[in-house]
């Protein structure tokens, strides 16, 4: 029985040997830190890279099926204002619809939208300025494109990270303020 | 890093995304995409078309290479070039608006952000300016504003402040 258990042993030892001399010669120290580099200036860069709201549409639509803990008009993606808002709503964030979470800020450059008022069915101009400077903000994602168009109609694109112009530019969440009527 | 984030996407994103845009849909009306009505006050489309970047009070900012025009945008005109880099710089030519809805909006700018700044206050941009200045767009815009400055230094007259490319 000892026997047995001495062989498994070694046969596992030489196993070990083997597959670590064939790391070793494989891939070098200059290949670990070449690696470890990317990873690192890739963590750095991400947060620069303009927020990817891409994927969310199974969250909005999710939200939208009603299966949602927010009551108020306003934490929902199908409220009116929210028509062409991609990303999360600042209503679940601790912020308003209009107003910023604390500790982030207002994005200095914004998109500006109009939306129609099923209520006196007048279109308004929105703002949809990003709240910035904080980590993106889990609640209520929303994935409303009416009237986007293509990145290279910046003004016009709501996958853009409008806290580009601001100090601290992580996105945190979006809040969508009437600036007039169309 | 900070820094080096904020001029790579205000400088290279922003404004190369305003500029690449322009040729394509230099006259293209948006109106009906962005749903505002034609006949919608200049100044609804004043905001809805540049206000987003420049401001509804046109300050512009300055940490994302968005000039500002108050109060003295109106100096411009003072320059035989100067309505043509108007109606040809990049927030214009991207926003994809009519020459009409240009030529309301720059009128709204210079009086509503430089009525102090004209050389004639009764200086009024058209559709058909408008149109005829963007058929041959300058080369380069910013050497064109450059040029322009320094016309315009040597009579004594002050371009707005805050140009990123001064």
């Amino acid at each position: 029985m000892i026997e047995i258990l001495s062989k498994l042993k070694d046969k596992l030892d030489s196993v070990a040997e083997r597959s670590v001399r064939r790391q070793a010669t494989n891939s070098g120290r200059r290949s670990f830190l070449a690696k470890a580099g990317q990873a690192m200036v890739g963590m750095a860069v991400v947060p620069m890279l303009p927020y990817d709201r891409f994927g969310e549409a199974a969250a909005a639509e999710f939200e939208q099926k009603g299966d949602s803990a927010f009551s108020a008009d306003d934490q929902q993606c199908d409220y009116w204002r929210y028509c062409a808002l991609s990303g999360t709503l600042c209503t679940c964030c601790g912020g308003s619809v209009t107003d910023c979470p604390p500790g982030s800020d207002i994005s200095k450059v914004s998109w500006i939208g109009t939306c129609e008022n099923p209520d006196d069915e007048k279109s308004y101009l929105i703002s949809y300025n990003d709240c910035c400077g904080k980590m993106s903000c889990n609640g209520c994602r929303c994935s409303n494109h009416e009237r986007e168009r293509p990145g290279y109609r910046l003004g016009l694109h709501n996958g853009i990270n409008w806290c580009m112009a601001n100090n601290k530019n992580a996105y945190h969440c979006t809040v969508a303020a009437i600036v007039g009527t169309a | 890093m900070k820094p080096i984030t904020l001029k790579f996407f205000s400088r290279a994103l922003l404004p190369a995304a305003l500029l690449l845009s322009a040729p394509t849909f230099a006259n293209g009306n948006l109106s009906s995409i962005h749903g505002i009505a034609d006949d919608a006050p200049v100044a609804n489309k004043y905001a809805l078309f540049c206000g987003g970047c420049h401001g509804l009070d046109g300050k512009g900012e300055i940490e994302a290479d968005v000039p500002m025009m108050p109060p003295r945008i109106g100096a411009f005109l003072y320059d035989e070039e100067g309505a043509w880099y108007m109606v040809n710089v990049g927030g214009v030519m991207s926003a994809g608006i009519s020459d009409q809805d240009a030529a309301d909006i720059m009128n709204y700018v210079i009086t509503s952000f430089g009525a102090e700044s004209v050389p004639n206050s009764t200086y009024r941009f058209t559709a058909e300016q408008v149109a005829k200045l963007r058929e041959n767009p300058p080369e380069d815009l910013v050497k064109l504003r450059r040029d322009i400055g320094k016309r315009l230094e040597k009579r004594g007259i002050a371009l707005p402040d805050h140009y990123p490319w001064n």
